[in-house]
């Protein structure tokens, strides 16, 4: 008996002293790769642009000469501003002028706006053009900008009108389609 | 009497030969296989607003719309250092240009705004191991003239690898 139990006793003690091995292979195998991405949804818009500015203010408009036997005086003008646009409507773009009041009757405003992008009409007559009536200066613009495009300011009056004294207009330009 | 002591005798052979067992200083070993891959992971805080060309100084282009909203996060860990890389879905209408600019990870070297198109553009270099996160995302639209007044969308896949 005391034979058996200590062949038993032996086989046990070679159970618990077997080595168990685990082999574990840990890897963060998910998130091992060659490369990774992200991305973005963008939207983006270009609108319509219609951008116009002038340099300043022309200096004072005085007529102070004439010519003997005419009604007509001598005009006074102003070439000392410039205006500038820039635009991506189309091609059928045009800016348009007008005063905050009309001038007086026999006093005339002319204006001629220089273009490079557009057809200038020249000497437009805008004694008489309100907010309303607007006169259109110069027309078919191209796409694109115009830069320091010369403002030409002609005041004319007739004798028969008399003497004006200072006054004072403001002038609109528009750039519209 | 007898078959009563016989067993009383087992038991406490049994009991002698168990304790005996466990009285024993044991040892086993486990063999254990580690291993961290190549880890790249980037990702971006969220879309950035529309980017809208709309005003412009008279005589000069219309005004780029701009877009720092967002940032990105990456981490890396390999052999190597790592890059990103840009690209969009299509590319944008003719006359605009959209770049981006991304900040750098600390240490890694941002190559500024660049233009983005369908062929992708390295945007950042040297991206040492780590992770770094509220790198900025700039973006910048802009438009000339002869662009067509519209809007549109694109999908921008910015890729981290070695």
């Amino acid at each position: 008996m005391k034979t058996n139990n200590k062949i038993r006793c032996e086989e046990m003690k070679k159970v618990l002293k077997s080595i168990v091995i685990v082999v574990l292979s840990l890897g963060w195998i998910e998130q091992a790769s060659a490369q990774a991405t992200t991305t973005q949804n963008l939207t983006f818009a270009v609108n319509a642009v219609y951008k116009i500015a002038t340099s300043g203010n022309p200096g004072p408009l005085t007529i102070t000469s004439g010519t003997a036997g005419t009604d007509a005086l001598t005009s006074a003008t102003d070439n000392s501003t410039t205006y500038s646009i820039t635009q991506n409507f189309g091609n059928t773009v045009k800016i348009t002028a007008y005063l905050d009041a009309a001038m007086p009757a026999g006093y005339t405003l002319s204006l001629t706006l220089a273009s490079t992008k557009g057809t200038s009409i020249p000497n437009v007559d805008i004694s008489n053009a309100l907010s309303g009536s607007a006169a259109n200066m110069v027309t078919a613009i191209q796409i694109g900008a115009d830069v320091n495009q010369v403002i030409s300011y002609t005041f004319s009056a007739l004798a028969s009108a008399g003497t004006l004294g200072s006054t004072s207009r403001t002038i609109t330009l528009t750039i519209t389609n | 009497m007898k078959k009563l002591t016989i067993i009383l005798a087992l038991v406490v052979v049994v009991l002698f030969t168990a304790q005996s067992v466990f009285a024993q200083t044991g040892t086993t070993s486990q063999n254990l296989s580690l291993e961290v891959k190549a880890i790249y992971k980037i990702g971006v805080s969220g879309d950035p607003a529309a980017l809208i060309v709309q005003n412009a100084t008279a005589g000069s282009g219309p005004d780029a719309a701009t877009n720092a909203t967002t940032t990105y996060s990456v981490t890396h860990l390999s052999s190597a250092v790592a890059k990103i890389v840009g690209t969009l879905d299509s590319n944008v209408p003719a006359n605009t240009t959209l770049t981006v600019n991304l900040g750098a990870p600390a240490g890694a070297t941002s190559a500024g705004a660049l233009s983005l198109s369908t062929v992708g553009v390295q945007l950042v270099s040297n991206i040492a191991n780590g992770s770094s996160s509220g790198n900025t995302i700039g973006y910048s639209f802009s438009a000339t003239t002869g662009a067509a007044v519209g809007t549109a969308t694109r999908v921008v896949t910015f890729t981290i690898s070695n």
